[in-house]
């Protein structure tokens, strides 16, 4: 008898072994494919180790704003956006935490504008759901979802796997053989315009808790930043929804307490004079690509001018000039 | 709690778990708490209601058994008519008193009530029966009345069973909780493989069946004949699979814990009679009927008249059993009538069939049966399923005079692929259900390391991509739940 209920719990083992090999297996085959617009973490992954000298995170005001493409033509310094839609801050502690793992960069570049967002946007499922499985995703999945969000980021068929009667040969294509390389360097390229009449207040709500929370994870990446040598950049991308006057300088106040963080408000000194506000948006958040190319272009200018930033480690520029090239050839449509 | 939920996943390994090896006197306790907990999950509000059916039964048999006080019948009387009067009030009043009030507006003597806010406590019908059964027997004198309270609350509440049953005998159930336990590794294995199989039926099929049934049943007058008729056959399907989907995962439930319940189905579809298909649909609530029902009006020893006249009873009381609504009472009287209209035509029948030389025990002879009885049933389920009596003979009415509509199998509301993955897992479980009654495939599968572990490799992976779970996904009840 003990013979025989050993030998059923080591089948019931092997079954659950089975069942979660077959889950994952089945999950990379049913999630949607993420090739941009922000949380392309398969993407991120197929950069050469440490090759990327400055990253940058946030939310959909990073991976929209931001073509390192042109950096790189512009400062000979490799860069990669590895943003999320409406990505928190908790969140973004997390992406911080696990691009450290593949990628040694010199600056670090966070959109803040995410302190004042609800404690729980849209997006988690794609912040989260994409990310590698490691003690990285399992603390954002604990500590940054909604509890109705958990199960469905620890068990991803949970969410997506009536997707079996709408699969696609890319599917197959990318659960076989994995992502390729991002060839904008996590940048999503944007090509309408909409004019800009005049800036809106936001008029965001202020829940006192969360911001608390959000500075505390600020602060974390902070020391993170400090540990591993990185210079930190805290920032506003320019646009025409900015946040009140008071909170940016609780902020800005806040912020300045960490010491070792540059904090720049892009909106600030006639930031968004630079901009053309007929052709440069893509809505009031966003830039389209033109906008994105000046921002990019001011962005290579203070890393080199006022970061005093080099790029220290030896690029792969085919990789780096295809990139640029590609870019220019989407802009020129 | 939904047996298909991991809550009672969990909730159930860990009862397992705790009553494993535990003498009767220590887990009954604890099989009644963890009973009473799963019951309490659906509302508190329902416990006073089980709790008062179970106290009031156990007390009447007690005295009913003792005859201390005499008048044994006057006792059993007044029990029942405390116990089937809670389900009648809860769940009939309003109906009848709607149904008087339409009656009487017809000679003009209608009047206007607004129905009362009742609560219908969830498995009424069920846990009302189990123990009404129970002092039928008592009385009866063909089981002692039971004297442990724990014992028999447990009897009245068992979890696997509460919601939609099967509905239990006393003389089954008791003797198991008094029985000495012991860690039985075939129960475990017999009770997971019927409680996988049961979920692979609700989450793959009858979930997913239910969306072309209730997107045409939504709206019957916008569907063709050719749909409508679909949706008849596929509702037949749903209804066997959801039901019999809950009656193993009950059975499995408690088989893993240790305790048999009695079998619900066995092939209905297999049927080569209307009778036959009642021996093996609902077959604990089928027997209940005929043991309390059916043999005290009579059953068939008494003229044919007043047979037929019990056989139609029965089936408006079933009928009516189901639910509080005039297309479950016409259901019901479906299948009274057809039984009694085929008792009248079977010698013309036998007539016909001798004279075409046909065999009776020829398979095309079964086969066509068979067909004839699938037939008859579905067209009864149209009455069952259908929202109100209108409806039903709205579908049956545009069935036979082969109304048109646009949409073709579009109009189902499911995908290409997603009809055929139903179409072969439909297949599948009809095969499996034959299979298994011709050459006992579950019994061999137990007997079987691998290849059980294959099966629910097999199962859990199918639920696990084509299961109706998730976000976007509607958690259905089981249809019976309601009931």
């Amino acid at each position: 008898m003990k013979k025989e209920v050993k030998k059923e719990l080591f089948a019931v083992v092997l079954l659950i072994a089975l069942l979660v090999a077959f889950a994952c297996a089945s999950s990379s085959l049913l999630m949607p494919k993420r090739e941009n617009f922000g949380s392309t973490w398969g993407r991120f992954l197929k950069e050469e180790k440490d090759s990327v000298n400055v990253l940058f995170f946030g939310s959909s005001m990073s991976y929209c704003d931001i073509v390192p493409p042109v950096i790189w033509e512009k400062s000979g310094l490799t860069s990669y956006v590895m943003a999320g839609p409406e990505q928190t801050i908790p969140i973004t502690y997390y992406y911080v935490s696990e691009a450290l793992k593949t990628q040694k960069p010199k600056a670090l570049f966070i959109e803040v504008t995410g302190v004042f967002f609800e404690k729980y946007q849209n997006y988690t499922k794609v912040n989260i759901g994409y990310m590698p499985w490691d003690e990285n995703r399992i603390g954002a999945t604990l500590s940054a979802s909604e509890s109705k969000e958990i199960i469905g980021l620890l068990f991803p068929l949970y969410n997506y796997h009536s997707r079996w009667d709408s699969l696609e040969r890319e599917d197959f294509r990318i659960a076989l053989k994995g992502y390729s390389a991002d060839e904008l360097a996590g940048y999503t390229f944007l090509a309408d315009a909409k004019e800009m009449a005049s800036v809106q207040p936001r008029n965001e709500s202020f829940d006192g808790a969360n911001y608390n929370t959000n500075i505390g994870y600020l602060k974390k990446i902070a020391e993170l930043c400090e540990k591993n040598g990185i210079k930190p950049v805290y920032y506003i991308a320019p646009n025409y929804w900015p946040l009140s006057d008071e909170h940016m300088s609780m902020l800005e106040n806040d912020i300045g307490k960490m010491g070792n963080v540059r904090f720049i408000d892009f909106n600030k000194d006639g930031g968004l004079s630079s901009y053309d506000p007929k052709l440069d948006f893509y809505d009031n958040l966003h830039f389209n690509w033109r906008g994105a190319e000046k921002f990019s272009d001011r962005l290579a200018d203070i890393l080199t001018r006022q970061l005093g930033l080099e790029p220290t480690v030896n690029p792969d520029s085919t990789i780096w000039n295809t990139r640029a090239q590609d870019f220019h050839k989407l802009c020129a449509g | 709690m939904s047996f298909t939920s991991v809550k009672y996943i969990i909730f159930l390994i860990l009862t397992a778990a705790l009553c494993s090896g535990l003498r009767p006197r220590l887990r009954n306790p604890l099989l009644l708490l963890s009973s009473l907990a799963f019951y309490v999950v659906f509302g508190i509000e329902n416990l006073p209601y089980l709790l008062a059916s179970a106290v009031l039964t156990y007390a009447a048999g007690r005295i009913i058994e003792s005859e201390l006080l005499g008048k044994r019948k006057l006792w059993l009387i007044l029990a029942l008519v405390l116990n089937l009067g809670m389900l009648f009030f809860f769940k009939y009043f309003n109906f009848f008193v709607g149904l008087a009030s339409q009656s009487l507006s017809l000679i003009g003597a209608g009047f206007s009530s607004d129905p009362l806010n009742l609560l219908l406590p969830i498995g009424i019908s069920f846990f009302v029966f189990q123990t009404t059964g129970y002092l039928m027997d008592v009385y009866r004198g063909k089981i002692r009345a039971e004297k442990n309270f724990i014992d028999y609350a447990l009897f009245a509440s068992y979890f696997p069973g509460i919601v939609s049953g099967p509905i239990q005998r006393a003389g089954d159930m008791l003797p198991q909780y008094k029985a000495p336990a012991k860690f039985n590794l075939e129960n475990i294995k017999a009770g997971s493989l019927q409680f996988i199989w049961g979920a692979f039926k609700k989450l793959v099929v009858a979930d997913r069946i239910a969306v072309l049934v209730n997107t045409v049943y939504a709206n019957p007058s916008g569907h063709s004949a050719f749909q409508l008729l679909t949706a008849a056959v596929c509702y037949s399907v749903q209804i066997y699979c959801d039901f019999s989907a809950y009656s193993d995962m009950a059975i499995g439930s408690s088989r893993i814990i240790g305790f048999r319940l009695m079998n619900n189905f066995d092939r209905p579809y297999a049927a080569v009679s209307l009778q036959d298909f009642w021996r093996r649909w609902h077959i604990s609530l089928s027997t209940w009927f005929r043991d309390y029902l059916y043999f005290p009006l009579g059953g068939n020893r008494c003229s044919k008249a007043r047979n037929y006249l019990n056989i139609v009873i029965v089936f408006l009381v079933s009928g009516l059993w189901h639910g509080a609504a005039l297309h479950f009472v016409f259901w019901g009287f479906i299948h009274g009538a057809l039984q009694v209209l085929g008792k009248i035509t079977q010698p013309l029948r036998d007539k016909i069939r001798g004279g075409l030389h046909i065999s009776k025990e020829s398979g095309v002879h079964g086969f066509f049966r068979s067909l004839c009885t699938f037939g008859l049933v579905t067209f009864a389920w149209i009455f069952f399923r259908a929202a109100t009596l209108g409806d039903a003979l709205t579908v049956v009415g545009r069935i036979f005079t082969l109304s048109a509509a646009p949409g073709g199998i579009s109009a189902f509301g499911l995908s290409v692929p997603t009809l055929a993955v139903l179409f072969i897992s439909v297949l599948a479980l009809f095969t499996a259900d034959w299979a298994n009654s011709r050459y006992s495939i579950a019994k061999k599968l137990c007997a079987s390391l691998t290849p059980r572990f294959a099966v629910y490799f097999v199962l859990i992976a199918a639920i696990m991509i084509f299961g109706n779970y998730g976000a976007g996904f509607n958690p259905m009840d089981f249809v019976y739940f309601k009931f």
